[in-house]
């Protein structure tokens, strides 16, 4: 580990119904965030009461999280973009510290 | 601009854009609720939203409720229970009038009795003066009211237009969208609009530099100005500020503003969602984009207009006109928007630059009018009851105002309870709860779940013995389906779902064979031919072989003129239903790379190259490997072997990376055995079908057929698209039939076919009622008899169901002919009428004749311990049901704002939709044809009413897990009725809880 170099990046997740993931995905995109990860038909419980995955018949009821990693000013802009949408919509964001070996990839 | 500010601009205008109903491209037609965005609301405070931003009525008038009672649709008794609960809850009351019978006699009476006629008897003047200072108005609380609407009900050249005439909203909207529609086009303009691969925003800015229009309507100096700015959210920016609108309202002037060309939006809007849509890939258009064009147009028409009108035309400079010039404005206002009394009307067009002077005379005489107005309504009303009115207290009118004012507001809402309490009862009574264990039947038929398959499932069980089931129509096999001679994936599947499998269309040249050994020989034989290869090579590395797919199918010569070859002549085709071996996945991509290989070195050498030398060219090229030392010994020299490396590498895309894209996407092709195993035991167990399986299970996919109708599609599967179940319905069968997939259904999920039942495709035909068999001839030669006797009980059903079909038409005729004619506005009544989904055993409604209007859905509660399957019929087809209802219904209450207005002026647009007559917004909705009937409704209104026949308990409990039909339940879009077989008892959901019902008493 001695010669690996970390860099220090925001990990942002945002968790939001399936409907909305398209929302998320173009935001992150006109942020200039090239990568991003995707994790479909969660569960959990939230202000809304429980929610549960329907595969089956239904994609768009389900929540989904979106999990990318971004230099701080770009984790500040993507927040600000999330206001409008989150005063609207339920859903939640968390940002937090985390580490990179390969900073090239994380620059957008 | 700032990144964090460009996103908030961004975000502010995709949440503003969010109540517009996306709007698919005609021939995939979807139903779908005009309201569907607000469905977070309660019912009736969405059809009040629809009013503010639409404009658009949520309920019939009352003549269109008189019309549906005398049909039968309203029972007297239910319209008075309503009523009187209406009273009861607004606490209404005039000393001295009995409420309850002078407002029914209003609901009822005809012709409709109302205020607004404008018409008033002389001799009332007088009498009426009791009642002037009720009706005196304010223009200081009308300029306050005024204020308040711009940007919550009206745009700013609205407004401008209201206080001085001018046309300026009508050239905004007029130049959205000619622009609009030229870079949507789909290939229906004979000139494309230059540059649309820029996307919208800056295809546009392109575009103004050029356009006449443009410079006759705003000036020359528009290009310049637009050069601004770079990106949307500048403009937005920029003109929103420049318009003085104050920020806390920038959110709904946007909603407002989009909601003025809401089927061009709801375009847009449906196809930046769709990543995946051609066009949308090709030329990119998102909302943010065309709301910058609208406002950047707003400003440019309001700017050339200023000298024209005596204030600012922006939100700061209306709001001190306004406040300067009060009673200026509010005389204008009377009269541009046409709310003067037409007497006074003509006064104020004679001093309009001054009408200053004449404000005390017009407040005066326009309280007298409208008392006057009132009066004679009043009178009328009362005496029909035995009434005088001079009898009448002055004060005790003045009440009963009040009290129809309140009414007025409430009456489509009465009128819609009891519409649907009165169906709800007279269903309930008629559904029997009982279960009959059968013998093994000779066939079974799963229907599509479609309020059409009603009559012909009724008719067969009539004319055959035959057990019928109710099933979405895509049989719970959702598929990206490629079909034969096209490059790309069509989604097989409720909208709501992604499809992860591809299946694959190939013709079958006569080739009896099913086996897949020789399917994939076949593939990898035919590289040059088949399908497989745009597929996996289109969106990477464009058309190898010089095919153009896309255009054969992109640019048919009219809309679903493929769909010919599911009902005429058919090239008899093969389905690839199976996944591919990783091997086999290698070597199909290592042909495609070896025939581009052999491609470029051809032309190098001028003579093909060592096929040898090509392969394992291709093999490093795959591994990522060095091929320069490959090339090197191919080519002549190595300046050439360097070119070409690059030639290969960066012009041609052929590279590890490419490689692995194309096996990835192969990979999808297909379904593994137990994944088939497990889509057909679900759909089974759905149903309730786990035992007792006939000889032979049809398995019918619905269609429709009607010659130049843009509509066409959707007729055809509501859920689906427009997509005929036919695919569904063969690849169901194929797997259904796999004795590999049996013999996992026997053992994974205890469900055992007996090994003499076949499951044959086939297609219904809802225009004719013709039904298709396909893929009998894969079936043994002693079924041929019981084939033969299924064709003739189909047919004799058809006719059957026909003749009932053809009652209803206008045109009595035959139904054949009414699919052929072209003049034929309305083919088929389609779904119109749907009223119910039933969720239950057939039992239920076995030989019950419920007019092709509801939905029945097959459902066995006894086989579905853990309501795991009822979960899965509330959250898609039952969500289904509920969209394609809730189209009809606003369709219906409001066919101009909701529907799409005429079928007879209707020009079809960029391929993408109709417009009315030459320029108009893409019609949204369903066409007058399809729910009126000469001015009156065909269809009925009213709230989807959902019966399951299941334990209380059970039912409540899916209710409680399923989040979207827990909010359509709980806000009022839909109603719910459970019938409980173990408790013999039934409930409806009533604000909030299960109430128990008495039968007949809904």
């Amino acid at each position: 580990m001695r010669d690996l170099n970390l860099y220090p990046m925001k990990k942002v997740e945002i968790i939001v119904r399936g409907e909305d993931l398209e929302f998320v995905l173009d935001l992150l995109e006109k942020a200039g965030i090239s990568g991003y990860t995707i994790v479909h038909n969660l569960s959990g419980k939230g202000s809304h009461g429980f929610h549960e995955g329907h595969l089956l018949f239904n994609e768009e009821d389900t929540l989904a999280m979106v999990i990318s990693v971004m230099p701080e000013e770009k984790a500040k802009a993507v927040l600000e973009g999330l206001t409008p949408f989150f005063n609207k919509h339920s859903g939640v964001v968390f940002v937090s510290d985390t580490m990179v070996s390969r900073l090239e990839k994380f620059k957008g | 601009m700032e990144l964090g500010r460009k996103l908030w601009i961004r975000s502010l205008v995709k949440v503003s854009a969010e109540p517009i109903p996306f709007f698919w491209p005609m021939r995939t037609f979807v139903h779908h609720n005009p309201l569907h965005e607000l469905e977070h609301l309660d019912f009736f405070e969405a059809v009040k939203e629809g009013e503010r931003i639409f404009r658009g009525r949520g309920f019939l008038n009352r003549e269109g409720y008189q019309y549906l009672m005398k049909k039968g649709y309203i029972d007297e008794n239910v319209l008075k229970r309503r009523l009187r609960e209406f009273i009861r809850e607004r606490k209404l009351k005039v000393e001295g009038l009995d409420l309850e019978d002078l407002l029914y006699d209003l609901m009822t009476c005809e012709p409709v009795l109302e205020p607004e006629d404008r018409l008033y008897r002389e001799a009332d003047l007088k009498e009426a003066s009791k009642l002037v200072d009720f009706f005196r108005e304010d223009p200081s609380s009308w300029a306050e009211e005024f204020r308040k609407s711009i940007g919550k009900r009206i745009t700013l050249p609205e407004a401008v237009d209201l206080l001085t005439g001018l046309e300026t909203a009508t050239v905004v909207d007029e130049l959205t969208v000619r622009n609009a529609i030229s870079f949507l086009d789909e290939g229906q303009a004979s000139v494309g609009m230059p540059k649309r691969e820029l996307g919208l925003f800056r295809a546009w800015k392109e575009l103004v530099r050029h356009n006449l229009r443009f410079i006759l309507k705003v000036g020359i100096k528009f290009w310049r100005f637009v050069q601004r700015f770079d990106s949307p959210e500048e403009a937005i920016e920029y003109v929103l500020r420049d318009l003085k609108v104050p920020q806390d309202l920038w959110s709904d002037y946007i909603t407002v503003d989009l909601a003025r060309l809401k089927g061009i939006v709801g375009f847009i809007r449906w196809r930046s969602q769709n990543r995946d849509y051609y066009w949308q890939k090709k030329y990119p258009a998102d909302v943010v984009d065309y709301a910058a064009i609208r406002l950047l147009v707003t400003k440019a028409v309001l700017s050339s207009r200023a000298r024209k009108v005596c204030f600012e035309p922006t939100y700061e400079g209306i709001r001190g006109y306004l406040e300067s010039a009060t009673e200026r404005a509010y005389l204008r206002y009377e009269y541009f928007s046409g709310n003067a009394p037409p007497t006074l009307a003509e006064k104020l067009r004679e001093n309009i630059s001054d009408p200053l002077p004449l404000l005390g005379e017009y407040l005066e005489e326009k309280a007298k009018f409208r008392a006057a107005v009132f009066w004679t309504f009043l009178s009328k009303w009362l005496s029909r009851r035995g009434i005088h009115i001079g009898s009448v207290n002055p004060e005790v009118l003045k009440e009963l105002i009040g009290v129809w004012k309140t009414f007025k507001e409430e009456e489509g809402k009465i009128w819609l309870k009891a519409m649907e309490d009165t169906l709800i009862g007279r269903l309930v009574s008629s559904l029997k709860v009982k279960t009959s264990e059968g013998k093994r039947p000779e066939v079974q038929a799963l229907f599509c779940i479609d309020v059409r398959s009603e009559r012909f499932r009724r008719n067969l069980e009539k004319v055959a013995g035959y057990e019928t089931f109710g099933v979405a129509g895509f049989f719970g096999v959702p598929m990206a389906f490629v079909e034969l001679e096209k490059g790309h994936e069509e989604f097989l599947c409720p909208v709501l779902i992604r499809p992860r499998n591809v299946v694959l269309e190939l013709p079958s040249e006569g080739r009896e064979t099913t086996e897949k050994e020789s399917l994939f020989e076949e593939i990898l034989h035919d590289l040059k031919q088949n399908i497989l290869t745009p597929y996996i090579t289109v969106e990477a590395i464009g058309f190898l072989f010089g095919f153009d797919f896309i255009g054969r199918t992109f640019a048919p010569s009219f809309y679903g003129k493929a769909k010919d070859r599911l009902f005429g002549q058919r090239v008899r085709t093969r389905i690839l239903i199976d996944k591919l071996k990783p091997d086999e996945i290698e070597r199909i991509v290592r042909s495609i790379f070896k025939e581009k290989l052999t491609g470029i070195l051809a032309s190098e050498l001028g003579r093909p190259p060592d096929p040898g030398k090509v392969d394992s060219l291709a093999y490093k090229l795959m591994k990522g490997e060095d091929i320069l030392p490959d090339l090197e010994d191919i080519l002549p020299d190595g300046g050439t072997a360097r070119k070409v490396k690059e030639k290969i590498q960066r012009d041609h895309g052929l590279d590890r990376g490419l490689s692995d894209l194309m096996k990835e996407k192969l990979k999808h092709v297909g379904f593994s055995k137990e994944e088939q195993a497990l889509l057909i035991a679900n759909a089974l167990r759905s149903i309730g079908l786990t035992e007792n399986f006939a000889r032979v299970i049809l398995v019918l996919g619905h269609g429709s057929k009607s010659e130049n109708n843009p509509y066409e599609s959707a007729l055809d599967c509501g859920a689906c698209g427009g997509a005929a179940g036919m695919h569904n319905a063969r690849v169901f069968c194929l797997m259904a039939n796999d004795p590999q997939v049996r013999s996992i259904l026997k053992e994974r999920f205890s469900i055992n076919i007996p090994e003499d039942t076949f499951f044959v495709p086939g297609l219904h035909n809802t225009t004719t009622d013709e039904v298709t068999l396909y893929d009998f001839d894969m079936l043994p030669p002693q079924l041929t008899p019981l084939i033969d006797e299924i064709r003739e009980a189909l047919r004799r059903a058809k006719v059957l169901t026909a003749t009932e079909r053809a009652d209803e038409l206008p045109k009595t005729s035959d139904v054949e002919d009414n699919a052929h004619d072209w003049s034929q506005v309305r083919p088929e009544w389609g779904l119109s009428g749907n009223y119910a989904f039933i969720i239950g055993r057939r039992d239920l409604t076995e030989g019950l004749d419920l007019g092709g209007r509801v939905f029945l859905h097959s459902y066995d509660y006894r086989k579905d311990p853990k309501g795991f399957f009822l979960e899965n019929i509330f959250s898609g087809p039952l969500v289904v049901g509920q969209w394609i209802n809730m189209e009809h219904y606003f369709s219906t209450t409001d066919n101009e704002v909701y529907g799409s207005g005429s079928k007879v002026y209707h020009n079809v647009a960029g391929r993408i939709g109709v417009m009315t007559g030459n320029l108009s917004d893409l019609r949204t909705g369903l066409p007058l044809q399809t729910v009126m009937e000469k001015g009156k409704p065909h269809h009925a209104p009213v709230r989807l009413i959902a019966v399951v026949e299941a334990p209380l308990e059970m039912v409540d409990k899916v209710v409680k897990k399923v989040y979207h039909i827990r909010m359509l339940l709980t806000n009022g879009w839909i109603n719910m009725v459970v019938l409980d077989p173990e408790e013999r008892k039934t409930y409806r959901y009533i604000s909030g809880r299960w109430q128990a019902l008495e039968v007949n008493d809904a």
